[in-house]
């Protein structure tokens, strides 16, 4: 069994990594290839693409619905709208060249969450660079309420008294993107995820691996058809956890960023999406959502005469 | 120089986040062992004192009086809930005797089957809350 995901893992780097570099052109400055995501985020997976410019801000507003499907709840709750949603605010700052920092909260859970992303490799038009590489980690805090814990509550062990931590409010997250602009029209990416929760329920497991994989494919001078679906590696809960998937359409221009999109999860942070049940989606539930990202570009300052 | 002081706060917060790092379950619940001698009698759960309560501190905010469809305030919990068909799902919401066949337990607990798990926001109910609950519903989920 996991032989045969790390075939497919495998498999799939190879076809972000088929186009070999040629001839070295290393006398030629390099056109580096832009814009092979429009935002800092696909859809519910981060993109390669950091915040642009130094000392420059990034702005995003993603919302989820609850879940709806082919049932008569379908138009009483009006697709889900009617009930409870998730949303996040987050806030980047880029203080280098290729580097942003972002301060993220989510309703669900009351979420907390500070990362920080880096651009590593970007990809030449000539191709002696394939690929786009970015590195992403974040830790989350989960700042709600805890169960009310009663003296009959335990650890694992079954001995230990419980009682909830502060320690038990973090979580990380940590990946390598890796990306490729194909042509002016497609874009794919590979965002292996490593999640760490310091607390799970019991039975459940504190590591978890996905294997995010995010394509864009233009329609329009603006708008694209966005996908992903992660397959979950390592770490899946025993109550039916199916792999994540999104569908969105985007809308792009050179600041902003507008996604509809249809999720199976109601979850946005990565320590959410990829460890918590996602919504039957072979059944066709779904959860109906937006995302907004603006970009607020500042001016470089001025070289001192 | 500057360069180093990114680097040190880089090494810092990595340091940082990872002295917080644990590896926890739970938490696990032992409930109470049943009494087999019929001569010992089971502790009664009382609806006004035992769960009247939980329903005030996790649900009334969206239940109150004339809210919505479901009344949990402490006059009219009671009627609202057992013995009281559900409007989206099949079934009662409390069947005394029977906490699966009951709505509300099921939503309490999140099962898929039956939408979105109860509460969505704020604290879930813990353990204990829970087994006050599903003991009230199993001794025939009455009005004490």
């Amino acid at each position: 069994m996991m032989r045969d995901k790390l075939t497919t893992t495998l498999a799939m780097m190879g076809v972000l990594f088929h186009a070999a570099p040629t001839a070295a052109q290393d006398d030629m400055p390099r056109e580096y290839v832009s814009r092979t995501f429009a935002g800092t985020q696909v859809i519910n997976a981060q993109s390669i693409e950091v915040v642009p410019r130094k000392r420059s801000f990034g702005f995003m507003i993603q919302h989820r619905f609850g879940a709806f499907g082919p049932d008569q709840q379908a138009l009483k709750q009006f697709l889900g709208m009617d009930l409870p949603a998730n949303i996040r605010f987050a806030f980047q700052y880029s203080p280098l060249t290729d580097v942003h920092l972002e301060l993220g909260r989510s309703k669900n859970g009351k979420v907390y969450d500070l990362g920080a992303k880096a651009r590593l490799l970007k990809q030449t038009v000539e191709d002696e660079v394939p690929v786009s590489v970015t590195l992403w980690g974040n830790v989350g805090l989960m700042s709600d309420d805890w169960p009310r814990v009663g003296e009959r509550d335990f650890f694992a062990d079954g001995v230990t008294p419980f009682a909830y931590a502060f320690k038990h409010r973090l979580s990380y997250n940590a990946q390598v993107i890796v990306a490729r602009r194909f042509t002016e029209r497609f874009s794919l990416q590979l965002a292996p995820v490593v999640i760490h929760r310091n607390l799970v329920p019991v039975g459940g497991s504190n590591l978890t691996v996905a294997l995010p994989l995010s394509g864009r494919v233009k329609v329009s001078t603006k708008g694209s058809v966005l996908f992903e679906v992660a397959p979950i590696l390592e770490g899946r809960q025993e109550n039916d956890h199916r792999e994540p998937v999104a569908i969105a359409y985007e809308l792009a221009t050179a600041g902003h960023v507008f996604q509809i999109v249809i999720a199976s999860s109601q979850e946005i942070i990565e320590q959410r999406v990829y460890t918590l049940p996602q919504s039957r989606y072979g059944e066709g539930y779904f959860h109906l959502g937006f995302n907004i990202a603006r970009t607020l570009f500042v001016k470089p300052k001025k070289a001192r005469p | 120089m500057k360069r180093h002081l990114h680097v040190l706060i880089a090494l810092g917060t990595i340091v940082a986040l990872l002295a917080g790092c644990a590896k926890d379950e739970g938490p696990l619940f032992v409930p109470k062992p049943k009494p087999t001698d019929p001569d010992v009698p089971m502790d009664t759960v009382f609806f006004a004192a035992g769960v009247v309560p939980i329903f005030v501190e996790h649900c009334w905010t969206c239940h109150p009086p004339m809210g919505n469809d479901l009344d949990l305030s402490p006059t009219n919990a009671y009627t609202s809930l057992v013995n009281a068909p559900s409007s989206n799902w099949p079934g009662f919401l409390i069947t005394p005797g029977d906490p699966e066949a009951s709505v509300l337990w099921n939503k309490i607990n999140w099962h898929p089957d039956y939408g979105l798990g109860m509460p969505p926001g704020g604290a879930p109910l813990g353990n204990v809350e829970l087994e006050t609950i599903r003991e009230w519903i199993e001794q025939g989920a009455m009005d004490n």
